[in-house]
């Protein structure tokens, strides 16, 4: 009896506090993060997710240490993101499969890859008519998306030629000469 | 030598502390160096220094809990993650205003001298001569040619990077070579050049080592690696900061104790001898109060804190604080006016780029109310001018397209230029610090007060900046030229200074031209403090260059 009370109150405290996690380990790495402000479900993790991985597909670059972004969107809008934006962020993931389903006829979650590529194209393209926090969510996963891949290890030692102490600074170089050195 | 008797005491182990302390130092006397703030070795405790842009949780962003909790060292263009630690907090050491001022504070041994822009420009004859001829402060008791050889001095220690320009309003110093320049640096140059006899784009003089001679060796120091990442500590001493240069080598000399976690309550003042004996110090941690004493007193806690100490320093003889007489103890503080900047962008330079990361700039030195008042304003600005290329980033696809766009993305920005205008404020009485008698802070002692705003001086100041920028801008072909007014108030430009004004004539100032207390001659004050005026230029090495003169002073009149 003690038991089932005891998990029943965790149940109730993770409903009041936090996350709710599956027993996948495939958000892990979130809830390690340990969150407070973002209350989320397994379900919405995973339209985060999805929208993540279509926008800026990291999964694709075999190199990169972390093949997603969402730890790091989630933490950014955690601590970084000023209160009315990160409420902004949480009602836009929690309105958007309903708020899809009544625009679209069919819930994101619902949707088959080709067609949540096209749902997003309309997104990025801006006409689709939506509400500010959906468009929130949208233009947050791609920013943030982007801004990990282009501050990670791989990106700014292999596109952006990273050097922590690079000796020398040429002020005036051509372009042309640049890319040939990088290129080398 | 017993533990708290000394020679010479030196409260503030920053920019021009450390200076005293290893000019004593060097000359045998035992010097007891103290600190408000806890220790930090160079190597040692520079946490951060070797982080790699990726390894910063949040990509180099503050966190909004600490941006909220601390909105004023967060307006601070240093106070980034990985340099916070080096940061004074805002509910450490607050203070009230009767004018919105930024302080930003920095403590710990090396002060600010780990978080400075390195920029060391000298003052010329006229921004000693100027605030008199141009009837807007009192005489300088001091001029170029007696600071000369002590910006030589220092700078021979330091480490400047410049270029020999041979302008009178910035005179040369001793110099390792310059950095280079960008493409649109050059461009403009030549075109000041080419449409103004009395305007100058000369490479910004930075204490940054590109060269390491044999007495930078000495130190330990090497050369400049361009990382600009300097308010986390140079592992490589390629700049300057007391806790790579000067503060090792006073330790080296054995004469030195240096006493960290040291917060001056006050200054002891005898009043038979009529000299000052010592301080009274709290430890930060314990807040234990100990006693020091010492022939001589040397204040370099920072133009507020140096003033705080003395206007906290009371006695019968000196019941409104030591050597305040006159009652100015405080008055005539100074700032400098960086809020008016101006951008543009600069098309015609398609095909050149930068390659690396540079830690200067170029700069522009006064160029207005020179030999007489030539403008409806008072005072002279100079500008610092930062022109740069940055790689485009394709953003607007999705999925793989705008993978592909990123990764693949060579492209680069157009360039743009900023300007930003260094502006000399007027020394006025109304601009003044003072203590808060009715608040006290975590050691008992009181709180500090600000009154200090712009006046319309500042305005005219800035509206000329403008229209001659705009003027010169467009000669240069930019375009999209902006102007900015950041509407910051003074404190955030970091250039506190006055409060203990040196002067010819104890009725109207605090100091002596040899950065004596008029009345206390043993108590020398040679931090921004001891500022006549402020002229425009970041006022660093004149500090060292004073704080070096005036212990110097000390050693020469024992002897």
């Amino acid at each position: 009896m003690k038991r089932r009370k005891a998990i029943r109150n965790i149940v109730l405290f993770s409903l009041g506090t936090g996350i709710i996690y599956s027993c996948k380990d495939k958000y892990e790495a979130i809830k390690q993060l340990h969150l407070k402000h973002l209350i989320i479900d397994t379900k919405q993790l995973d339209i985060l997710d999805d929208l993540s991985r279509l926008i800026v597909p990291l999964q694709n670059i075999p190199e990169l240490a972390d093949h997603t972004a969402l730890p790091f969107i989630m933490n950014m809008v955690e601590h970084v993101f000023e209160e009315k934006d990160r409420q902004a962020f949480m009602k836009g993931y929690q309105s958007w499969d309903q708020e899809i389903l009544s625009i679209k006829g069919r819930a994101f979650s619902a949707m088959k890859i080709e067609e949540k590529q096209q749902l997003l194209s309309e997104v990025n393209e801006e006409s689709l008519k939506a509400s500010q926090e959906l468009y929130t969510v949208f233009n947050t996963v791609k920013e943030k998306s982007i801004q990990y891949l282009t501050t990670s290890e791989y990106y700014q030692r292999k596109v952006n030629y990273y050097q922590m102490a690079p000796g020398k600074f040429k002020g005036d170089v051509l372009l042309v000469d640049l890319k040939n050195k990088n290129d080398e | 030598m017993s533990e708290v008797n000394f020679e010479a005491i030196v409260i503030g182990a920053g920019m021009s502390g450390s200076w005293v302390a290893k000019e004593l130092c060097d000359n045998g006397v035992k010097t007891l160096l103290l600190d408000r703030g806890p220790e930090v070795k160079h190597l040692r405790d520079y946490p951060t220094a070797s982080k790699y842009p990726w390894e910063f949780e949040y990509r180099g962003a503050l966190s909004n809990d600490h941006v909220k909790n601390n909105p004023i060292v967060s307006e601070c263009y240093a106070y980034k993650d990985g340099a916070t630690h080096f940061f004074v907090e805002d509910d450490v050491q607050p203070y009230t205003q009767r004018q919105p001022f930024e302080w930003i504070k920095g403590y710990q041994v090396g002060g600010k001298s780990l978080l400075w822009a390195r920029q060391t420009q000298r003052w010329s004859k006229y921004d000693f001569n100027t605030p008199y001829t141009n009837q807007f402060g009192i005489s300088w008791p001091i001029d170029y040619d007696d600071l000369a050889p002590w910006y030589s001095h220092v700078e021979k220690f330091v480490g400047i990077s410049g270029e020999k320009d041979g302008l009178d309003v910035l005179p040369d110093g001793e110099f390792l070579p310059a950095k280079e320049i960008t493409a649109v640096d050059k461009h403009l140059r030549s075109i000041v050049k080419e449409n103004y006899k009395d305007r100058h784009v000369i490479y910004a003089r930075c204490a940054h080592l590109t060269e390491p001679r044999e007495i930078h060796r000495k130190q330990g120091r090497g050369q400049c690696q361009n990382r600009t990442v300097c308010e986390r500590g140079c592992p490589f001493g390629g700049y300057f900061s007391a806790n790579s240069s000067t503060i090792p080598w006073a330790q080296r000399t054995g004469n030195l104790t240096l006493r960290a976690d040291a917060v001056v309550h006050s200054v002891l003042y005898d009043e038979q001898t009529g000299k000052a004996n010592g301080v009274k110090v709290i430890d930060a941690n314990s807040k234990e109060e100990f006693d020091y004493y010492a022939d001589a007193v040397f204040l370099n806690a920072g133009a507020i804190n140096s003033v705080a100490i003395l206007l906290n320093s009371r006695s019968s003889r000196y019941p409104n604080g030591l050597g305040n007489d006159n009652g100015l103890l405080g008055k005539y503080f100074g700032f400098h006016n960086y809020r008016a900047r101006i951008s543009a962008d600069c098309p015609g330079f398609e095909d050149r780029v930068m390659d690396g990361r540079s830690p200067t700039n170029v700069y522009m030195p006064r160029y207005v109310n020179i030999n007489r008042q030539s403008e409806t304003f008072k005072g002279a600005y100079g500008v610092a001018i930062y022109t740069a290329r940055y790689r485009k980033q394709e953003t607007k696809r999705l999925g793989q397209d705008l993978l592909n766009d990123l990764l693949k993305d060579k492209n680069f920005m157009p360039w743009t230029i900023y300007s930003m205008m260094m502006g000399e404020t007027l020394p006025k009485e109304e601009n003044m610090i003072s203590l808060n008698e009715n608040k006290v802070d975590q050691f008992g002692i009181p709180l500090v007060h600000f009154n200090v705003g712009y006046d319309d001086n500042d305005e005219k100041m800035m509206e000329h900046f403008y229209q001659q920028w705009e003027e010169i801008y467009d000669k240069a072909g930019f375009t999209n030229i902006q102007r900015i007014d950041t509407g910051q108030p003074p404190g955030r430009d970091i250039h506190e200074m006055g409060g203990a004004r040196m002067g010819k004539d104890p009725n109207d100032s605090v100091l002596n031209k040899n950065n004596q207390l008029h009345t206390v001659e043993n108590v020398y004050v040679s931090d921004g403090a001891c500022m006549t005026s402020t002229s425009y230029q970041n006022p660093s090495l004149t500090y060292m260059a004073l704080a070096a003169r005036a212990a110097n002073h000390f050693l020469k009149s024992r002897k």
